[in-house]
């Protein structure tokens, strides 16, 4: 359905104060992919049909589900994991902080890392507008073609005494995640931004930015900066960039998207 | 002075050698930038731009989110993501599903840049295995942009060419040769 640029507008409004997620200062072009997108899916052909949904919880919730983009992989750039492993083994009980939850590729991924530094103790907390993408955490199909690349993407992680099924069960469908591997995190149905600051160990919020105007994604890095005291890790996306300037933050491995908050002389 | 504003050019299966040729034959002194969508393993992120380099006279840079697009340079899509170009000549990146199986999506290139640019946009699509690309040169060709096709013919893997050829008709179809001396033309 075509969608007149005053409509998207006006929808981003409404859906900002439905959600409570700031889609007003998403960047335009990647807002209106997503809401054609959504508009396609749910067969929504008036946009009078859309604000009826928001106006219902539940349905209002499956929109901001599908507003987020869901990975396509475990262990995307399996480097940046290599060396965000090696980085963990001096933080034997890390706190831990996903700004961003989409389908859990990147939780789980997360997850076998932990494992494989041996850290048992850590204690992580994720955030999501969706309570649909929380709930479906349980029950993650990972199709076989995707299975695959995730393989593929573990034996770029470099162990050799581990196997990427410790972590997954086989379906008829495909595979599931182990979901005891979850014990440890702690889920927050809210915006990452209304939630109060915390300090961290490690953050890692990487292309969510990319969906962001430029005044939104300063400011989600001046938030995140709040969460970040000495040594604390933040792991962004490898083509993002950080549009404000965090004091002391240093790269630790700019090629990955890794920064690590160093000591304040 | 050329009235373009860029050209954008998509590739698949066979266009790497053949980018490498052409990047060889531009002119050092080419005013436009150059944005590029190849599709490339996604999790191959380096070694590709750093080949095209040594060819190049002109700087290869795989952008970052929200980077500004300048004249005189190449633009290559990083492996695993979208890249489009927004209205105001910046570079936005996306992890966003796949088109085609790929992920950077030629089409999504091409179409954006068709938007950015319009009729000021050179739009050409190289030797590839599948159909993407084909309604992002559409899309310039519908914007009045300049459309060139590579003969399939000369194409190592004919399917991306003759698909765009399906369902559009380009100002021209050349051979890798006629592209160079195009564009050092302009």
């Amino acid at each position: 359905m075509f969608l007149a640029i005053n409509d998207i507008k006006e929808i981003a409004v409404k859906m900002t104060e439905a959600i409570g997620v700031e889609y007003t200062s998403y960047k335009f072009s990647f807002f209106r992919r997503r809401l054609s997108k959504i508009f396609d899916d749910l067969h929504i052909n008036k946009v009078q049909d859309f604000y009826t949904m928001l106006a219902d919880k539940k349905s209002a919730d499956n929109i901001a589900y599908r507003m987020l983009v869901a990975d396509t992989e475990m262990f995307r750039d399996p480097s940046m994991w290599r060396h965000l492993r090696k980085l963990l083994t001096d933080k034997p009980e890390p706190k831990i902080w996903l700004p961003v939850l989409t389908n859990g590729y990147e939780l789980f991924s997360l997850l076998v890392i932990l494992k494989q530094a041996n850290i048992a103790n850590a204690r992580i907390v994720v955030n999501c507008e969706s309570k649909q993408a929380i709930e479906g955490l349980q029950s993650v199909i990972i199709p076989a073609k995707v299975q695959e690349v995730n393989i593929s993407n573990f034996e770029r992680l470099e162990v050799t005494n581990d196997s990427i099924d410790n972590y997954v069960v086989s379906t008829t469908d495909g595979y599931a995640f182990k979901t005891d591997m979850l014990a440890n995190v702690e889920f927050r149905n809210r915006w990452f931004m209304n939630e109060a600051a915390d300090k961290y160990d490690l953050i890692i919020a990487r292309n969510a930015m990319i969906n962001y105007d430029s005044q939104l994604q300063e400011r989600v890095i001046k938030r995140l900066s709040e969460s970040i005291e000495r040594n604390t890790i933040l792991c962004i996306g490898v083509k993002e960039q950080l549009l404000y300037k965090i004091p002391n933050l240093n790269t630790k491995n700019a090629a990955d998207g890794l920064y690590v908050k160093e000591l304040i002389v | 002075m050329s009235d373009y504003k860029a050209v954008v050019i998509g590739g698949s299966a066979g266009s790497f050698s053949l980018m490498l040729k052409m990047l060889a034959g531009i002119k050092s002194d080419f005013k436009l930038p150059i944005i590029l969508c190849m599709h490339r393993l996604k999790h191959v992120r380096s070694g590709i731009a750093e080949s095209m380099q040594i060819k190049s006279k002109l700087p290869i840079i795989e952008p970052m989110d929200k980077q500004r697009i300048e004249p005189g340079a190449v633009y290559l899509a990083p492996a695993n993501y979208h890249m489009f170009i927004e209205l105001d000549g910046t570079v936005s990146l996306s992890t966003e599903e796949m088109n085609f199986f790929c992920r950077p999506s030629i089409d999504y290139t091409l179409s954006s840049c068709a938007a950015a640019y319009r009729e000021k946009l050179v739009g050409i699509i190289l030797t590839g295995a599948n159909a993407d690309g084909a309604k992002g040169l559409k899309d310039i060709a519908d914007k009045k942009g300049y459309t060139i096709v590579q003969d399939p013919a000369t194409a190592e893997v004919d399917t991306m060419p003759k698909s765009a050829l399906a369902v559009m008709t380009p100002n021209e179809v050349l051979k890798p040769e006629g592209i160079i001396a195009f564009l050092n033309n302009l």
